[in-house]
């Protein structure tokens, strides 16, 4: 027998008798609010910025970013940073980014987690190996728990996939917290409160 | 790290010496423990959840052989090559020809995020051996790797450290300045310092936290960003779970993403939950699924639970030996009340002396988001441990002494009294050092009578 087999017959004889599937929590019935969602992200080291349009993030980011500082953006039609065409560039070259402008899908009001994932993400190291990190999220698209955050993730429909809650950081010395530690050093999150689209 | 064999309670008393130490140690983590219970508190439906990550746990091992295979058969469909290993060397054997298979003769840098299971199977000990460099990249991780020491908490690994010991290493290590203690600036030296570790390393091993029998995906979290910042960087991803990590389906992961930060450090969700399906183009991703003594607790009824751990570290938090005696004492790669169920099941012999490091006070089982019944099962240990006749010595002694007294009747009431006149008269003879109970405590002033004597003598007033 090969290892899988050895593995496979033992976990079948030592197995116990099948106990039942619990069901889970019937979705939330309440609405996810946008300002407890910006508390929330607030409370783990994101700052928030309320934005009525897209165009809004323009001018906040040109102040904050002066060339020549690099920027890469996602977000259609505004006149900001780079575009990631190609998936297959190398993650290192992404090293020198300083603000990276991503569309987040949703967000999770009780943890400030936002859902990113491979339909929208030039590159997977990109959120992660820019010095700073700007998401996106529509005050529409939030939702009360990460129960109610699942269900609007079929599965199978993403190759890859991450909640982000907050900066990258640390408490490894001495239980001291500190922001920015391999990942982003800030997160900034513009919550959009009108329909993009219009 | 293969020094002569010190039990938990030698190494617990060398920790103990210190005691300054040992009481910062101590409140540090009951600091986190309270962190916990006010983020547990804050949801009402808190006790429900556990109910229902417990029963997840109980199904998912339950029909463990079919979620394995249907996992495995979704990662094939999507790209991830898959491996078994029995054994933790088998594991170890498997990463080493993948990494070379990678690299070729070239010496490969290879970059690793936290993994309980490899530091269960040694790995890196086995890498470096074979000529790879393999760096953790956890911070915390990496403060130990660079003290080559080994983490002393599944979640903090280097919670026993201070500022001033981190300092040093990194003065020694990475040219820091000396004296500096900052943490920011101690943090900052070691992103630069990872950072050229992440760019140039061309594999990437990571940890899995959940395993989806669904979709043949799997999730990691972190706070720091180094699994993912790893991963995406290198040109090959290996994953390494033990089998028990396989949930059913991926609505699952609502139920323990919602209860594994908050259990370990407080938090509602861990910076980074990262969930892998598929590999980005042009990169190669493995699975490695390892038993290495898993299926064999899945056949113990009294042990099975312990298979349900999601790696939290709420019980060591809590619990009142760990801290006041520090995670190296326990001499296993999971520490604390856990790692004292899990290791028997590795080597009982060795690590006998573990399921008795412990008060049975409970708190672990208390606090466990699946709902182990941890001391429980610390003490079926002790039951199983002292049949097959490898309980600590001093503890045997002291238990056949013990039960001889109390089989016979006379003796026990003679003893008694022979007791207490001595712990009235020359408290010495039992406060010292021979005296096991004596450690640590100080024994209590007897009474003058037994229950027994008041017994018989009031007995007729009643
Ligand atoms: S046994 Fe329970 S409390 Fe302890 S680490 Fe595992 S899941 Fe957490």
């Amino acid at each position: 027998m090969n290892n899988r087999q050895v593995i496979l017959t033992a976990v079948a004889r030592n197995q116990p008798a099948t106990r039942p599937m619990p069901t889970l929590p019937e979705p939330s019935i309440e609405r996810a609010s946008a300002d407890g969602f910006a508390q929330r992200v607030e409370a783990i080291g994101g700052t928030v910025v309320p934005i009525s349009a897209l165009t809004d993030i323009v001018s906040y980011v040109q102040t904050r970013f002066p060339p020549p500082a690099r920027l890469v953006s996602t977000l259609p039609d505004l006149p900001l940073g780079e575009r990631l065409s190609d998936p297959l560039v190398p993650g290192h070259t992404l090293e020198t980014v300083d603000l990276a402008l991503l569309m987040g899908s949703f967000g999770v009001l009780e943890n400030g987690a936002i859902w990113l994932d491979s339909r929208h993400l030039p590159h997977r190291a990109l959120p992660f190996i820019c010095q700073h990190l700007a998401l996106v999220v529509s005050s529409r698209a939030l939702v009360p728990t990460l129960h109610d955050a699942y269900r609007r993730l079929s599965p199978d429909t993403f190759d890859y996939g991450v909640f982000i809650a907050g900066p990258s950081k640390t408490a490894d010395i001495e239980q001291s917290l500190v922001i920015g530690a391999h990942g982003p050093r800030s997160l900034t999150v513009f919550l959009l409160t009108t329909d993009p689209s219009r | 790290m293969s020094q002569r064999f010190v039990s938990h309670a030698q190494a617990a008393s060398q920790f103990l010496t210190d005691e300054a130490r040992t009481d910062w140690h101590d409140e540090t983590l009951w600091f986190i423990r309270q962190k916990r219970d006010k983020s547990a508190h804050a949801l009402p439906e808190w006790e429900a959840l556990r109910e229902l990550a417990s029963g997840i746990k109980d199904h998912a091992l339950s029909e463990l052989s079919t979620y394995l295979t249907q996992f495995e058969q979704n990662a094939l469909a999507n790209g991830i090559q898959v491996h078994w290993a029995a054994t933790a060397a088998e594991h170890n054997q498997i990463v080493l020809d993948i990494i070379r298979q990678q690299t070729g003769p070239a010496a490969p840098r290879v970059v690793k995020s936290k993994s309980m299971l490899t530091e269960e199977c040694h790995l890196n000990e086995f890498l470096i051996k074979h000529g790879v460099e393999v760096v953790d990249t956890d911070l915390g991780e990496r403060i130990v790797q660079l003290r080559q020491e080994a983490p002393s908490h599944i979640v903090l690994p280097a919670i026993h450290l201070k500022k001033a010991d981190v300092s040093a290493t990194f003065q020694q290590h990475l040219g820091t300045e000396a004296g500096n203690e900052d943490p920011q600036y101690l943090t900052e030296a070691a992103r630069h310092h990872l950072r050229e570790k992440f760019v140039s390393a061309s594999v990437a091993i990571t940890g899995v936290n959940f395993a989806i029998a669904e979709t043949g995906g799997f999730v990691v979290c972190t706070n720091e960003g180094n699994a993912d910042l790893g991963v995406h960087l290198a040109d090959v991803h290996i994953a390494c779970l033990g089998i028990e990590k396989v949930i059913p389906r991926q609505e699952h992961l609502g139920v323990f993403l919602r209860l594994l930060a908050r259990s370990a450090t407080g938090q509602p969700i861990t910076t980074y939950s990262s969930h892998f399906v598929r590999p980005r183009a042009g990169q190669v991703m493995h699975i490695i699924l390892v038993d290495n003594g898993r299926s064999t607790q899945l056949g113990r009824p009294e042990f099975r639970n312990s298979l349900k751990c999601i790696r939290c570290g709420a019980c060591f938090n809590t619990c009142p030996v760990y801290r006041r005696s520090g995670g190296h004492s326990y001499h296993n790669a999971v520490a604390g009340p856990i790692g004292s169920i899990l290791a028997p099941n590795l080597d009982m012999r060795k690590n006998a002396d573990l399921p008795f490091a412990s008060t049975l006070c409970g708190s672990c089982t208390n606090v466990c988001p699946v709902k182990i019944n941890i001391h429980e099962q610390l003490w079926h240990w002790r039951q199983t441990l002292t049949a097959e006749g490898l309980a600590p010595p001093a503890k045997t002694v002291a238990m056949k002494g013990m039960a001889w007294v109390l089989g016979h009747p006379t003796v026990y009431r003679l003893s008694g009294r022979i007791g207490r006149w001595v712990m009235q008269h020359v408290p010495a003879l039992v406060n010292n050092r021979l005296n096991p109970w004596y450690k640590g405590r100080d024994m209590p002033s007897p009474p003058t009578q037994s229950f027994g004597e008041w017994y018989d003598k009031n007995r007729s007033r009643v």
